[in-house]
């Protein structure tokens, strides 16, 4: 089995210009079968660029795009058979109703009227829409119409999400269950979700592989676990006390810490050395507390979120 | 396939829209107010006037609606979830063409078939002539919609601006409409009156062939221009 045999979608030296401004600038890389491949970037970095020209929005591009391997043919029976699309800032025609628009896309994708008819159902549930199915769009909340956009791309079982922004618009229980609805769909129903997002929280959890767009260029590609560790941040240990007992005030001999503070909050921050070993500090750390008889109620470690790496990337040296 | 869906998709669209059901009602209920106005002093045929009115007014709505629809669903990128399907790129706009085409079709014929009614309740003689001349205002209307919304499709496609589109869907398309429309048989007539000279084909029939041109010309050059839109 050939390193291409598991690849879904391979970019390879995307350009693209507007003008006299470069969006895309060679970016290369790949979507494996079965990832949740979180495509993240500030806004104006080419993540919409580079999804448009994937789904063929946009054809004047140079470099090459391989769908398993094979150059992407948007033919009749090519790459558009197996994408679910949900765009960002798109409308519909107002004049349909949620069942109307979905039966139109469902028959355009290639389903027989039975079997849309048969789909509807189970997909407006998915999005929590199963009220609307009836109502004209035009009188849906723009969260609503974003779940809709969601079920369209949806409807005919594809094999290959791509989501550009999807979260937006959306309140936090909705962002919420979207997430836990593509979690479901790529590890039960075994898709692969290619998703473009920059706010970092909603690929917490649920992305596998991270790309981090910067300026048009891919600044780094790894799995979230293999960021937070590259880009660790200096750790630091919180710890709350009791109530009105006292904090760690000797940290005399402790030589891997850097700093200690007192958070608003009442709990006590322990900034540690870069480069130590994280146990060993941890356990000389909780010696020195019983040895000081402090009444602790909770001792945390704060780690890095992708939030921190993402700021170190594009905000810090690392940034092309 | 998916030509005919778009087509039947567009069609249930443009029968609801306000602009078409206007037209519907308000081109017949125009017709009939013209009755009232000429019942006394007028002694013409009012299906024949009915017939230019009518077209005029569906032309210029007709090319209005199509240019605008158009800019603003592209603005809004309403096109973008049909585009990622296995849809060709032409039959969008075709079946959008033909939709609105249909609609003000039917508006026209329906204000004609109403001043048909009148004539007969008014007793007007209707003789051969006439059933000629108002057959040829029926196809000069069938052709000069055309035109107009054809130029209303390449200025919805073309233009980025709702108001542009509008505007030079109203002018250049209606423009163009009558000027193809009209203006050889008024040559023809011109000539004859004043050169003696007769042209050897129907001068009708070449105004028509020149307005089916323009109009399949201006959709071709539609297509091609949104067969390359980036979107």
């Amino acid at each position: 089995m050939n390193a291409l045999s598991t690849s879904l979608v391979r970019f390879e030296n995307i350009e693209k210009s507007y003008k006299d401004t470069k969006a895309l600038k060679g970016v290369s890389f790949e979507i494996k079968k079965g990832d949740i491949f979180g495509y993240v970037g500030p806004n104006g970095a080419g993540k919409t660029t580079t999804i448009k020209i994937l789904v063929g929005l946009i054809r004047d591009f140079e470099g090459s795009i391989l769908i398993n391997g094979d150059p992407l043919d948007y033919g009749s029976n090519g790459f558009h058979r197996m994408l679910g699309y949900l765009p960002q800032d798109v409308g519909f025609q107002e004049w349909r109703t949620v069942d109307h628009a979905l039966m139109t896309f469902g028959r355009l994708s290639g389903m027989r009227k039975e079997e849309v008819r048969e789909r509807i159902p189970g997909v407006l549930e998915l999005v929590q829409l199963e009220g609307v199915r009836y109502k004209h769009i035009r009188k849906l909340s723009g969260g609503m119409q974003q779940k809709l956009l969601l079920a369209q791309a949806l409807l005919h079982d594809p094999e290959f999400l791509v989501l550009d922004e999807p979260m937006t618009g959306l309140d936090p229980l909705a962002r919420h269950h979207l997430k836990n609805v593509f979690q479901q769909v790529a590890k039960k129903e075994g898709k692969t979700i290619f998703f473009s997002t920059h706010i970092l929280s909603d690929l917490e959890g649920l992305c596998n592989t991270i790309a981090v767009l910067y300026n048009g260029q891919i600044v780094k590609i790894g799995s979230p676990k293999e960021m937070r560790e590259e880009y660790r941040a200096r750790d630091i240990v919180e710890i709350v006390y009791a109530d009105g007992a006292p904090a760690l005030s000797d940290v005399s001999g402790l030589d891997m810490v850097e700093e200690v503070s007192m958070a608003e909050d009442g709990a006590q921050r322990i900034l540690l050395k870069r480069g130590n070993d994280l146990d060993s500090s941890m356990t000389r750390l909780m010696a020195r507390l019983v040895e000081q008889v402090c009444k602790v109620r909770n001792i945390n470690l704060v780690r890095p979120t992708l939030d921190d790496v993402y700021l170190q990337l594009i905000g810090g040296e690392r940034k092309p | 396939m998916s030509l005919k869906l778009l087509l039947l998709d567009e069609l249930q669209g443009f029968v609801k829209s306000k602009i078409t059901i206007i037209l519907w009602i308000g081109l017949p209920a125009l017709t009939i107010l013209m009755n009232f106005l000429t019942d006394t002093s007028f002694s013409g045929i009012l299906t024949y006037f009915t017939t230019i009115l009518a077209t005029s007014i569906a032309g210029a709505l007709g090319s209005v609606m199509l240019s605008t629809s158009i800019t603003s669903e592209m603005n809004k990128h309403v096109y973008d979830l049909f585009l990622i399907r296995p849809v060709k790129r032409r039959n969008i706009i075709i079946a959008k063409y033909v939709a609105v085409y249909t609609c003000l079709i039917a508006a026209v014929y329906i204000a004609i078939g109403t001043s048909l009614v009148i004539d007969t309740l008014r007793h007007t003689t209707i003789n051969e002539y006439i059933i000629e001349e108002m057959t040829k205002s029926m196809i000069t209307a069938f052709f000069a919609l055309g035109i107009t919304c054809s130029f209303g499709t390449l200025f919805g496609i073309a233009m980025r601006s709702v108001a542009a589109s509008a505007l030079l869907s109203l002018y250049v398309g209606n423009q163009a409409s009558s000027i193809l429309t009209l203006v050889i048989p008024l040559i023809s007539q011109m000539m004859e009156l004043e050169f003696g000279v007769t042209f050897p084909v129907d001068p009708f029939v070449i105004s028509m062939i020149i307005g089916a041109g323009v109009a399949v010309g201006m959709i071709v050059v539609a297509l091609l221009v949104f067969e390359k839109k980036q979107f």
